[in-house]
């Protein structure tokens, strides 16, 4: 794979890692690594996993977060992470700009973005690519 | 903490060298932050060694650093989108403008304040010496008076005796001369006296003095320390939640 595209790529994944961080806290309570086998289990997202602490730690400071240690019966004690109220909205605001998005890149045409109106189509003169 | 116990000596010291690299990297972070962060990435090393599967206990552990990440990439990831993103930032203009209103007025008023700073010392300083300087003057003038008067009462000849002897003149300007010899010495001492008392009590007031000049500067400084410290923690704390904020 050439530099530029995994760039992107990298790109792309920072962006969404940040959401995908909230969904889950959205529903349950994680500490670092449990979020990070969460995060990489079904093999769709692959991250150096440290990398998640300082944004964890960044969330927790814009106040997206709530944080506090818990002493764990086996080995060192966790930090568990949880959305805090305005870190709720803050996520139920992303994922439906974030749905928004993915219809945009999965549209089949513009014209079934404005409302399947054909005339749009002629007016802009838009044609058809691929098979 | 890492629990010391469940590694081996040179495991131990691969984590303790992980760790240290990584505090090299969070040298800019608030203390709070870094020392959390730290102790975070320690507790995910211990978690994930234990969960590791495998016999050799080196390779396991190399396994879940190599999972962790490099320090310079696991606290770079939030740096360089900020630097790709920098020149793009909307405030960079004021940025650049603050800059040079800085260079052009700041400096300047900085040494300003700097020469203000050190005049005011060196006053302070000058008005210490000068006290203890009279004071001193005070004292020794005054214990010669005495030591003076005291011979002419005891001789009021004396002082002819020592200028005969030595070919010298040392003259004593008396008081009016209706007075006897000796009580114009005894005046002599008197006041003498008192000029060497006040020279005394100034020196003994001068610990206060000084003291008290003393503890207004540690004032002061602890003040000017405190402050400094306080500006530092919020524009580094500022600088990095900027960083974080441009990253995103």
């Amino acid at each position: 794979m050439n530099q530029e595209l995994e760039n992107k790529i990298t790109q792309l994944r920072k962006g969404i890692l940040e959401l995908a961080i909230m969904g889950f806290l959205y529903r349950e309570t994680h500490y670092g690594y449990s979020l990070v086998k969460a995060l990489t289990m079904g093999g769709n997202l692959s991250l150096k996993e440290g990398t998640i602490y300082p944004i964890l730690q960044r969330m927790t400071r814009e106040e997206i977060l709530d944080a506090h240690w818990v002493e764990s019966p086996q080995g060192p004690p966790r930090k568990y992470y949880r959305l805090t109220q305005s870190g709720r909205a803050i996520y139920e605001t992303l994922v439906q700009e974030f749905h928004r998005l993915v219809r945009l890149v999965n549209a089949p045409s513009a014209s079934s973005l404005i409302g399947g109106c054909e005339e749009v189509g002629k007016e802009l003169d838009i044609r058809k690519e691929g098979p | 903490m890492t629990a010391e116990a469940r590694y081996s000596p040179a495991a131990q010291a691969v984590i303790n060298d992980y760790i240290d690299r990584l505090k090299c990297r969070l040298a800019g972070f608030p203390s709070c932050d870094r020392e959390d962060l730290l102790r975070e990435i320690a507790s995910h090393i211990d978690e994930g060694f234990a969960v590791e599967s495998g016999s050799d206990e080196m390779q396991r552990l190399l396994q879940v650093l190599r999972r962790l990440g490099e320090p310079a990439d696991v606290i770079n990831e939030r740096m360089s989108p900020a630097m790709v993103k920098l020149g793009k930032k909307k405030g960079l203009p004021f940025y650049i403008l603050s800059g040079v209103l800085i260079a052009l007025f700041g400096l300047p008023l900085g040494l300003g304040a700097a020469c203000l700073v050190i005049s005011v010392l060196a006053t302070i300083f000058a008005l210490i010496v000068a006290y203890f300087m009279t004071a001193i003057s005070l004292l020794v003038s005054g214990v010669a008076g005495i030591i003076v008067g005291v011979l002419l009462i005891a001789d009021p000849t004396i002082i002819e005796r020592i200028d005969r002897a030595l070919g010298a003149n040392i003259a004593v300007t008396g008081f009016p001369p209706y007075l006897s010899p000796q009580t114009d010495a005894f005046i002599t001492v008197i006041i003498c006296a008192i000029l060497a008392g006040i020279g005394a009590l100034m020196l003994w007031g001068g610990r206060y003095l000084l003291g008290g000049i003393g503890y207004l500067f540690k004032i002061s400084w602890e003040k000017i320390q405190e402050t400094t410290a306080r500006h530092r923690q919020s524009s580094v704390a500022e600088q990095s939640s900027w960083i974080a904020s441009v990253s995103r």
